[in-house]
C-alpha cells in the first residue's frame, strides 16, 4: 500500500516523463524537418539523387524537374503561414493543426463532404492592399485588404483580375465556371447597377464596355456602357456582336425580323437599318441590302460602290484586302476601296489556298481564273497573270485544281487519267497517269498503276524522263543540289529499300534491315547488317555510325532553334542525342530524353554524371 | 495556502464544467464560429493544468483504508497525452514541422480517443466506489457513445452526428454526476 506522498511522487514522475517526452518530441519534429529540407536542397544542388533534370546542350544541369502530382497531400497549416497577408477571421482556425483536424473530422462525421482542397486556399495579389482570396471550405472567392478585412465577402465562384491592370476593374463571377458577372473596383464599389449581374459582360475597348443583360419578357436586352458604368444605349435584339472595322468598333444588332443594324458607340445607325447582312472585312464593311445586292462601305459607313454586286467574297488572307466580286454572272477582283483589280468579265475566279502551312504573302496569293472560253490561268496581284489563260480542255470539267505555290505549277485532270500541267513560259504538258505531283523543284513524279504493279516515273519540267522504276513508293528530295530518291521496292518482288543519290545507287537493303518511318524520312535511318548489328546511314545512303550497336532507334525532335535526333542503344536502353548533321551532342547515356524549352529533359541515375 | 486549498477543493467542479465547455467551444469553432486559435491554445493549456491538478487532488483525497484503486495516475496520463498533443499542435501550427493533412487528422483524433478511453476507465473505477447502478449507467453511456461513433464513422450522416453529440453531452452530464456523488462521499468523510 502506497502512502499519499508516494502517490504524489509517482504522479510527479509521470508528469516529468511526459514533459520530457514533449520536449524531445518537439525537438525531434523540428530536427527531422530541418534534415528533410537539407536533403531536398542538397538534391537540388548536385546530381546526387536519381531523377529528371533539365539540361542545356552544353552538358550543364539547369534544374531538377519535379512532378507536383507525386507529392503527398499539401501541408495544412504551413501554407497559410507563408501568406504575406493578414487573413480575415474566417481563416483563423486553419492556422492551427488541431482546429483544422477538428473541423475536418466534424465535417466528415456530419457528411458535409469537404471537397479535395477544402483547406487549400488561393491567394492572388492584385496590388498592395487588395488580394483575391479563395476559401477552400466553401470554395468561394472574395477580396481582402490584407489587413484581415474582406473588401468583398467570399461569395463568388471566381474573381478575375483580367481587366485590372488596364481598367482597374475586378470581375465577380457568381459561378466557378463563369456565367453571370459584375464589375467592382479595388475598393469593392460596383461599377454598374449595384448587385446586378449580367449574363455576359465584356470590355471590348478602352473607354467602352458591352453589357449583355438578363433575358426579359420583351427579349434579350443588350446595352453599351462607358467605362464608368453609365449606360450609353440599350437595344433589344436576337444577338449583338462586335465588329471591328479598321480601328473602329461597331455593334452589329440582329433584329428578330432578320434585319441587321450596325450601331456606333453612341447608338447611331451607321449604314441604315434595312439590310440583310453587314459584315466587316479588313477596313471595309460588306453590306447586303434588302434586294440582295452587295456593296461596300468604308470604316465610317461611307458607301464606296453602288448596290450592284451579286456577291462579294473577301479573300481569307492576312491584309489581302481583296474581294471576288460577281456581277451579272461574271467575276472579277476589287479591293476594299472599291477599285477594280481584275476587271469583271471572267467565268469563274477561285482563290487557291496554299496547302499545308506554306506562308504565301497576300500579293503573291494565286487566283485561278477561268475565262468564258474555258481557258484557265493563274493570276496574282503583284505580277498579274503568272500563267496566262491557256488550254481549253478545262471548259467542261469541274476538275480538281491543284496549284503548287513553291514550283508555280498548276495541275488538273481534263479527262480520265489525263492530267494537264500548266507552267509559266512552258507549253501545257499532258500526261496520262494515275497521279502526278511535284516531288522536288523541277521534278514531276508520275504514278501509274497497272495490273497491281506501280511504276514511278520522274520527269523534268519539259516532260523528259529522268528516272523510272517499279516501286511501291518513291520519295524525292534534293540534297546538296543533287537528286536523292528513296525507293521502296515492290512488295511482290520481295520488298526492300534503295537510295539513289545523284543517279547512283548508294545503299540497298532488305526491308527488315532498315527502320523507316514518316517522321525521319530524309534525315537518317537505322540499318542493320547480316549479323544483326545496327548502324546509321544518312539520307544520301552514307554510313554515319558503324555496324556496332545492338539496336538503334531514330526519333526526330525539334527544340527551340535546334533539330535533334535521338538514338537509343539496346545495351541498357540508353538514349543519346545527335544534331541535324548527325554529330553527337550527347553520346548514349540517358534512360530517357525529351525536348524541353531550349534544352532537354533527361533522366539520370543516382550519382550519374553527364558526359559531353 | 488557504486560497490554494479552496481552489483545490473546487477542482472537481472546475473539472466537471471546464473540460466539457472546452470541448464544445472547439466544436463551435469548427462549425459555426470563427475563433482565433490563440484562444484555444490558452484553453488547452488550462485544460492540461485542470486535468493534472484534478489528478493531484484525487491523490491527496485518496483514502488508503478503503482499498480502492488509485486513479490519480490515470488523470496524469490523460494530462500527459493532452500535453503531447498540445506540443504537436504548437510545433506544426508554427510551421516548424511539416505534416500531411491525413497524418495531422489521424494524430489529433488518436490523441482525443486515447484521452477519452483512459478518462472513461478512470471514472469507471471512481463510479465503482459509489454504487453499482452508477457504474452500469456509466459503462452503458460509453458503450452507446462508442456504437454511435463507430456507426457514424462507417456511414457518416447528419443525424448520426447529432446522436454522437447527444451521447457526448449525456456522458459529460453523467461524469459530473459521478464527480458530485464522489464529492458528497468525501464531504461526509471530512465531517466524520
Amino acid at each position: 500500500m502506497k502512502t499519499k506522498e508516494e502517490r504524489i511522487k509517482k504522479n510527479r514522475i509521470i508528469a516529468i516523463v511526459f514533459l520530457c517526452a514533449g520536449i524531445l518530441m518537439a525537438a525531434f519534429m523540428i530536427i527531422q524537418n530541418q534534415i528533410t529540407k537539407k536533403a531536398d536542397n542538397s538534391a537540388a544542388d548536385g546530381v546526387t539523387e536519381a531523377g529528371t533534370y533539365k539540361i542545356d546542350l552544353e552538358g550543364n544541369i539547369e534544374y531538377k524537374i519535379t512532378d507536383k502530382s507525386e507529392k503527398d497531400d499539401p501541408v495544412v497549416v504551413e501554407s497559410l503561414k507563408k501568406a504575406d497577408v493578414k487573413l480575415p477571421a474566417d481563416f483563423y482556425r486553419f492556422l492551427s493543426a488541431k482546429e483544422t483536424a477538428f473541423t475536418e473530422t466534424i465535417h466528415y462525421l456530419r457528411d458535409d463532404k469537404l471537397e479535395n482542397g477544402a483547406y487549400d486556399y488561393e491567394c492572388e495579389k492584385v496590388d498592395e492592399g487588395c488580394y483575391i482570396l479563395r476559401k477552400g471550405e466553401e470554395d468561394k472567392c472574395g477580396l481582402t485588404d490584407g489587413r484581415g478585412n474582406w473588401i468583398v465577402e467570399p461569395e463568388y465562384g471566381t474573381i478575375s483580375s483580367t481587366y485590372y491592370e488596364e481598367y482597374g476593374y475586378l470581375q465577380l463571377y457568381l459561378h466557378y465556371s463563369g456565367g453571370p458577372s459584375a464589375f467592382v473596383d479595388r475598393n469593392g464599389n460596383w461599377i454598374m447597377e449595384k448587385e446586378k449581374y449580367y449574363n455576359r459582360l465584356h470590355i471590348y475597348q478602352k473607354e467602352s464596355l458591352i453589357v449583355f443583360k438578363d433575358f426579359t419578357s420583351d427579349g434579350e436586352h443588350y446595352g453599351l456602357c462607358d467605362i464608368d458604368g453609365n449606360v450609353v444605349f440599350e437595344v433589344t435584339g436576337e444577338e449583338v456582336n462586335v465588329l471591328k472595322v479598321g480601328n473602329t468598333e461597331y455593334y452589329q444588332v440582329l433584329d428578330p425580323d432578320g434585319k441587321v443594324r450596325l450601331l456606333d458607340r453612341n447608338g447611331n445607325d451607321v449604314v441604315g437599318g434595312e439590310n440583310r447582312s453587314v459584315n466587316a472585312y479588313n477596313d471595309c464593311l460588306i453590306v447586303r441590302d434588302q434586294e440582295g445586292r452587295y456593296f461596300i462601305c468604308d470604316e465610317k459607313g461611307q458607301q464606296l460602290t453602288p448596290h450592284e454586286y451579286d456577291s462579294l467574297d473577301g479573300i481569307d488572307c492576312d491584309d489581302a484586302g481583296l474581294l471576288i466580286a460577281e456581277k451579272e454572272g461574271k467575276k472579277g477582283i476589287i479591293d476594299t476601296k472599291g477599285n477594280t483589280v481584275l476587271e469583271i468579265g471572267y467565268a469563274d475566279i477561285l482563290d487557291i489556298e496554299p496547302a499545308g502551312n506554306v506562308d504565301v504573302p497576300s500579293d503573291k496569293r494565286a487566283f485561278l481564273v477561268k475565262t468564258e472560253d474555258g481557258k484557265v490561268g493563274i493570276y496574282n496581284v503583284k505580277e498579274g497573270f503568272t500563267i496566262e489563260p491557256q488550254d481549253e480542255t478545262a471548259i467542261n470539267g469541274d476538275s480538281y485544281y491543284h496549284y503548287d505555290y513553291d514550283n508555280e505549277v498548276l495541275f488538273f485532270y481534263c479527262d480520265h487519267l489525263k492530267c494537264v500541267v500548266l507552267r509559266s513560259d512552258h507549253e501545257p504538258l499532258y500526261v496520262e497517269c494515275n497521279d502526278i505531283y511535284v516531288g522536288a523543284k523541277g521534278v514531276f513524279v508520275v504514278e501509274d498503276y497497272y495490273s497491281g504493279i506501280r511504276t514511278y516515273t520522274l520527269l523534268d519540267l519539259d516532260g523528259n524522263k529522268i528516272y523510272a522504276e517499279q516501286a511501291d513508293n518513291v520519295d524525292v528530295t534534293y540534297i546538296d543540289d543533287k537528286l536523292c530518291i528513296l525507293v521502296t521496292k515492290p512488295e511482290k518482288q520481295g520488298g526492300g529499300y534503295k537510295i539513289v543519290y545523284d543517279g547512283k545507287v548508294t545503299f540497298e537493303c532488305a526491308k527488315d534491315n532498315i527502320k523507316i518511318d514518316d517522321e525521319n524520312t530524309h534525315v537518317a535511318y537505322a540499318v542493320c547488317d547480316d549479323n544483326g548489328k545496327y548502324g546509321l546511314i544518312n539520307a544520301k545512303g552514307e554510313l554515319v555510325l558503324d555496324y556496332q550497336y545492338d539496336d538503334i532507334e531514330v526519333e526526330y525532335a525539334v527544340i527551340y532553334k535546334h533539330d535533334l535526333y535521338y538514338i537509343v542503344k539496346d545495351a541498357g536502353e540508353k538514349y543519346g542525342v545527335m544534331d541535324a548533321d548527325l554529330k553527337w551532342i550527347y553520346e548514349p547515356q540517358f534512360d530517357h530524353v525529351e525536348p524541353k524549352y531550349n534544352g532537354l529533359a533527361v533522366t539520370l541515375e543516382k550519382g550519374q554524371e553527364i558526359v559531353k | 495556502m488557504k486560497k490554494i486549498d479552496t481552489l483545490m477543493n473546487k477542482l472537481p467542479i472546475i473539472y466537471a464544467l471546464f473540460i466539457p465547455v472546452n470541448f464544445y467551444l472547439h466544436i463551435l469553432g469548427a462549425t459555426v464560429c470563427n475563433i482565433h486559435p490563440a484562444f484555444f491554445i490558452v484553453l488547452d493549456i488550462l485544460r492540461i493544468l485542470v486535468i493534472a491538478l484534478y489528478g493531484h487532488y484525487l491523490a491527496l483525497r485518496y483514502d488508503e483504508s478503503k482499498n480502492e484503486k488509485d486513479v490519480s495516475n490515470m488523470f496524469m496520463f490523460v494530462a500527459g497525452i493532452a500535453f503531447l498533443a498540445f506540443v504537436y499542435n504548437t510545433v506544426v501550427s508554427l510551421g516548424l514541422s511539416s505534416v500531411t493533412r491525413s497524418a495531422n487528422e489521424s494524430i489529433m483524433v488518436a490523441a482525443m480517443v486515447l484521452e477519452l478511453v483512459i478518462e472513461t476507465i478512470a471514472f469507471f473505477h471512481i463510479a465503482k466506489q459509489d454504487a453499482k447502478l452508477i457504474t452500469v449507467i456509466w459503462v452503458s453511456i460509453n458503450i452507446a457513445l462508442g456504437i454511435v461513433a463507430l456507426a457514424d464513422l462507417n456511414d457518416p450522416g447528419k443525424s448520426a452526428f447529432w446522436y454522437v453529440m447527444i451521447a457526448l453531452v449525456a456522458r459529460d452530464l453523467y461524469k459530473a454526476r459521478i464527480i458530485y456523488s464522489q464529492e458528497l462521499v468525501n464531504q461526509k468523510q471530512d465531517v466524520k
